[in-house]
């Protein structure tokens, strides 16, 4: 009896082993699963370094004080140690240079000023080779006067003759003036309408009159372009930052706009643009561009930045979601609007939390602080405000955009009439041309202190270096003990750590100057930001802060601090000391309350 | 192969022995169990020197070496003096350990600290004479013993999954921490098995589980040998700067350092299953003890290598950080090291504290049928079994390692009162042939050690919570006194006895008989 017993309960026993083993894996097999976020790519985790080609380093032979492709290539070794993970060139083009390139007037060649199709894969080539991606800026809005789509379109050739946005003229005034069919503005001031005499009707251009609009209302015009997209990606390139998209569409019956704001500044910005921006429409589009380039992304994922500017509110529908996405991300100018007004911890503050608010669920959240288009961020912000604008930037969730020049801190230039090449100033004269030309934040980036800053060799560039270069420029801050170029690098150091990549963000005001925000994961190093938009010394207590542990050790700090302040240093977390415009980045342990037994 | 009683050791054991009622207890050989076997019922003599060293590392070397070896680092503020601090804990372990080798050879019976108590204080009162040995295996066998197999099992089980995280990180959370409990119980019942089937069994699965684990400490060190030839010296370059200035860190950085090197007395808690245990205990110890040192000094090198203070203390589990960052597609190895070393952990730990059990029971301090040992297989099934279940129950209460760190502190008060009973007898057993002996200043300094290290909690951190020990202990007083100082026996006691008997075809190991 007892034999059986103890076959019975040996069964019993291995019986019970195995139901639970079969258990386990139904457990495993059945569970619905939830979602956690995927580990993160290339363009979430390293900042995107914008390169204006014109401006980045001049190559040829002889020098013509213009940037070029290889030039570009030149500086890749030192664009790989700034630690940023992507380049984005603004346009290269072929073009006649009307708006810096981004009159295109062949989608599929290359500017001979930059350079060849060859010095074009040597650089996607050498890019590659260092780990970095390769982002193209892509102009969808319009396409350069000069282009033959264009041509052909004034000719009614077909299929070109829908190509553009033509419309008859409303009328005609005295000596048989054409009247434009409406009160549409260009971006650029005075009307969206010009005349062709060849086809006699109006074409829409949106931004300057050498840049005609593209009809994509006609499905072959998307097509096109679709096409150049493919084309470009068939050559290598990682994604896009799609120019100007809230204007892809215009209000079919050409209504007249309303008049917003008589008194702005600018014509653009006194009507109303209800009917030539951000109409539904565009998101469409969007959606097909981003169908191609997930077609594309088996290997490494292809991404697409926007640029519009516009409420975040009505910004965030550029995500789109989660079955249809548009854009990896919608490029974020809400510090550079609030660095246009009065700069306040509070309006950071706001800038930040209003973006993070309204982020839709998943969505990956990015930070401009300065491009080709805004004043310099030092200029914007104030010199002194660099290395803390830097830290709040590329420490927060999601991808910096940083434009060339940034990381040193360049200043806007001071360039003459005679010397201003960006037609938006030109257009405004010589009395207005300073509120409008985009020349100050598009001077040659200042290498070192030799000729023309080391951008070029020529006699004249094409837009006069920084007066500043002797002391403003990439050599002499790297060779100085501390400087806004060493914080940038340690900045982009400290993204490599799961707090900054996955953590959770705290964002607080302190005694109503100080703008703190922490990035804490459980397991990891936290990290906490602090900067005084203050021009005093203020001592703050970040103590309270979640996770908050009493010592902090300092990683990186702007360079407003005393020559004897030193990274490394453990600090009390009671009573943080920070200069006038000061910036400060701690790490600490964070406190959870765990659980530990060493056995 | 069945070991030889020696002529003394029968005699100090009944010295010292509790009379027994065992023998009142008339067990019928069972149905098949032939008359030669019954002579040689004793646990056999199984673990050589090599066995004896993998169970002393395969107890000292448990998980926390992989998952939390920065509280010292955290406490000492610098990389040099937290060096130090490791290697002066191993030290003061192969010190400790010394002492237990003489103490072994002195007793050589299994139970470790449970039979030198015994030995020393059993004599010298009628009352509190026992007590202190009864109170030592109450604590292990009941509480702490089962509590750490059950939190190493449950360590076991969340790297066994990592290589399924890619299933399991997708699961919801409650769903994780069930199939958590599920694979521990597997495990346990495993290695519950394995203990009860057979001593071989376990000294085999030990070696290859110990060999195992070596294995990923040396990938570990290896890797940080590597990154220091590759010139990755930043981290280590900054030496002592940092160091902290204050005597409670310093205190508290040697607590936790020397927390990771507990174990050592293990394999003196097996004596009885030692070959030539005069010579193989000091041996082992000589010989486990430096291993484990040396490896965990290496371990903290590489680790400090290639990770920053604050990634080490902050990390979850420090070795999958570090395999993550620098081994590459073999990063498995790590989970899967600590996977086997936990098990190996566990599976050690239960074997000899059934050893302790197995003591305890043969002294009447324990139920009695624990120290019987099955017909056959000469395992010490009931006392295997009953562990099994105790670590069952813990498991499946859930959250216990506050548990075992309440109680933990009491094993050095057992430490040091073993030195004192090493003192003891080295008056009263003067005549006993010491082959191996300890110079005095050890068992002294090991004392002092044992206060402190009991001092250092209850001073930096007085809390109410040092009363669950005081708790535990009360609650043994109060089944000592009925069921050990008064030797009451429930009538069903029998009854049970002769039904575990049966069930598990056991018999009382052969040293009861006589």
């Amino acid at each position: 009896m007892w034999v059986r017993i103890r076959c019975i309960l040996l069964v019993v026993y291995w019986t019970s082993w195995l139901t639970m083993l079969a258990g386990a894996i139904t457990l495993v097999l059945v569970t619905p699963k939830c979602s956690v976020a995927d580990p993160l790519e290339w363009w979430q985790i390293s900042p995107i370094y914008q390169v204006y080609p014109l401006s980045y380093q001049d190559s040829s032979h002889p020098p013509d004080g213009v940037g070029d492709i290889p030039g570009i290539e030149s500086r890749l070794d030192y664009i790989k140690d700034l630690g940023v993970g992507a380049i984005w060139l603004s346009p290269i083009y072929k073009s006649p240079m009307k708006d810096s390139g981004y009159d295109i007037q062949d989608f599929r060649d290359i500017a001979p000023v930059f350079g060849t199709m060859d010095d074009f894969h040597s650089l996607s080539k050498a890019v590659h080779k260092r780990g970095i991606k390769l982002v193209l800026d892509f102009v969808p809005n319009h396409s350069s006067n000069l282009h033959e789509w264009f041509q052909k379109s004034v000719k009614r050739e077909v299929p070109y003759a829908d190509y553009y946005i033509w419309a008859d003229a409303k009328g005609f005034g005295t000596e048989a003036t054409p009247i434009p069919p409406n009160n549409w503005r260009s971006v650029f001031g005075g009307s969206a309408w010009e005349w062709n005499q060849e086809r006699r009707q109006f074409y829409l251009h949106q931004f300057l009159k050498e840049q005609p609009d593209l009809n994509y209302r006609n499905p072959l015009v998307l097509e096109e372009m679709k096409n150049v997209m493919q084309f470009w990606l068939d050559q290598g390139v990682d994604g896009f930052r799609l120019d100007a998209v809230a204007h892809l569409f215009e209000d079919e019956d050409l209504r007249d706009e309303m008049v917003k704001d008589e008194d702005a500044t600018d014509e653009y910005s006194q009507l109303d643009h209800k009917y030539t921006f951000n109409l539904p429409e565009v998101l469409d589009v969007l959606r097909e561009f981003r169908i191609v380039l997930d077609k594309n992304s088996e290997n490494a994922t292809k991404i697409m930045m926007t640029e519009a500017y516009m409420p975040v509110e009505k910004l965030m529908a550029y995500y789109g979601n989660k079955s249809h996405p548009i854009a990896h991300f919608p490029l974020n100018f809400a510090l550079i609007s609030a660095s246009q007004k009065n700069i306040t911890a509070q309006s950071i503050y706001t800038a930040v939390s209003t973006w993070m608010n309204n982020l839709p669920k998943g969505a990956w959240p990015n930070w401009v602080i300065g491009n080709h288009d805004n004043s310099r961020a030092a200029t914007r912000f104030g010199a002194e405000l660099v290395d803390a604008i830097n830290m709040i930037a590329l420490l927060l969730p999601g991808t910096p955009v940083t434009y060339n020049g940034e990381e040193i801190g360049m200043e806007d230039a001071d360039v003459s009439w005679e010397q201003t090449k960006d037609t938006a100033g030109i257009n405004a004269g010589p009395k207005k041309y300073k509120q409008f030309s985009r020349d100050p934040e598009r001077t040659p980036m200042q290498w070192d202190a030799g000729i023309n800053a080391g951008f070029s060799n020529a006699n004249q560039t094409w837009l006069p270096v920084n007066t500043n270069y002797k002391t403003l420029n990439v050599e002499s801050q790297l060779n100085e003990k501390w400087s806004h170029i060493k914080v940038y690098k340690q900045l982009t150091e400290a993204r490599k750590t799961e707090a900054i990549m996955n953590g959770g963000l705290d964002i607080h005001i302190l005694e109503d100057s100080v703008l703190v925000y922490t990035r804490v994961r459980e397991g990891f190093p936290g990290y906490v930001v602090v900067v005084n938009f203050a021009p005093d010394t203020v001592t703050v207590d970040i103590t309270n802060l979640a996770h908050m542990p009493n010592e902090s050790s300092v990683y990186t700090f702007s360079t407003t601090y005393a020559h004897s302040f030193t990274a490394k240093k453990r600090i009390s977390n009671s009573a943080v000391v920070l200069p006038g415009k000061g910036g400060l980045v701690l790490t600490f342990v964070p406190d959870f309350p765990k659980e530990v037994i060493s056995l | 192969m069945v070991a030889q009683a020696k002529p003394d050791y029968g005699t100090h054991h009944r010295n010292a022995l509790l009379a027994t009622n065992s023998t009142e207890v008339e067990i019928s050989p069972g149905e098949n169990m032939p008359r030669k076997t019954m002579q040689k019922m004793q646990l056999k003599r199984e673990l050589g020197l090599f066995s004896a060293v993998n169970l002393i590392v395969g107890v000292m070397i448990g998980s926390g070496i992989f998952v939390s070896p920065a509280s010292a680092l955290e406490r000492s503020g610098s990389v040099g003096l937290c060096l130090i601090i490791w290697a002066v804990c191993g030290s003061i372990s192969l010190l400790g350990a010394l002492a237990f080798a003489e103490l072994g050879t002195v007793v050589p019976r299994s139970g470790a600290e449970y039979a030198y108590f015994q030995e020393a204080y059993g004599g010298l009162h009628r009352f509190w004479g026992p007590l202190p040995s009864f109170i030592c295996c109450w604590v292990y066998v009941i509480i702490l013993r089962p509590a750490e197999v059950a939190v190493i099992i449950l360590t076991f089980s969340e790297y066994i999954c990592q290589p399924f995280a890619y299933h399991i990180n997708y699961m919801p959370a409650e769903s994780q921490e069930i199939l958590k409990k599920i694979i521990a119980l597997l495990g346990l019942g495993l290695l519950t098995y394995i203990n009860f089937i057979s001593v071989k069994l376990y000294v085999h699965v030990q070696n290859i589980f110990t060999s195992c684990k070596l294995f990923a400490c040396l990938v570990v060190i290896i890797g940080g040998l590597y990154e220091l030839c590759i010139g990755n010296t930043q981290n280590l370059t900054k030496g002592f700067g940092g160091s902290t200035t204050s005597p409670k860190n310093l205190a508290l950085a040697f607590y936790s350092g020397l927390w990771a090197f507990d174990g050592w007395s293990t394999v003196t808690s097996v004596t009885e299953e030692v070959k030539r245990p005069e010579v193989n205990i000091p041996r082992s110890i000589m010989i486990g003890v430096p291993l484990v040192t040396a490896v965990y000094f290496m371990m903290n090198v590489a680790y400090m290598t290639v990770l920053t203070i604050p990634e080490m203390i902050a990390a979850p589990a420090v070795a999958v950080i570090f395999g993550d960052r620098i081994l590459g597609v073999m990063n498995f190895i790590i989970p899967l090291g600590v996977a086997l070393s936990t098990f190996g952990c566990a599976l050690s730990i239960q074997f000899s504290v059934t050893r302790l059990c197995y003591v305890a029971g043969r002294e009447g301090h324990m139920v009695e049928v624990f120290s019987y040992i099955h017909m056959r297989r000469l395992t010490p099934a009931p006392a295997v079994v009953s562990q099994g279940l105790l670590s069952f129950i813990f498991i499946i209460i859930g959250d216990i390692t506050s548990l075992i760190d309440f109680a933990s502190f009491l094993i050095w008060i057992f430490y040091g009162a073993a030195m004192v009973a090493l003192m003891l007898m080295r008056r009263t057993k003067k005549d006993v042939k010491r082959p191996y002996k300890v110079p005095l200043w050890i068992p002294l300094f090991i004392i002092f050690i044992a206060l402190f290290l009991c001092l250092v909690p209850i001073i930096t951190d007085p809390s109410p919570r040092y009363f669950i020990a005081l708790l535990f202990i009360g609650i043994g007083i109060a089944v000592y006194v009925p069921l050990v100082y008064y030797r009451h026996r429930p009538q069903w006691m029998d009854k049970f006895t002769y039904f575990i008997q049966v069930l598990m075809e056991v018999v009382p190991s052969e040293q009861s008989f006589d």
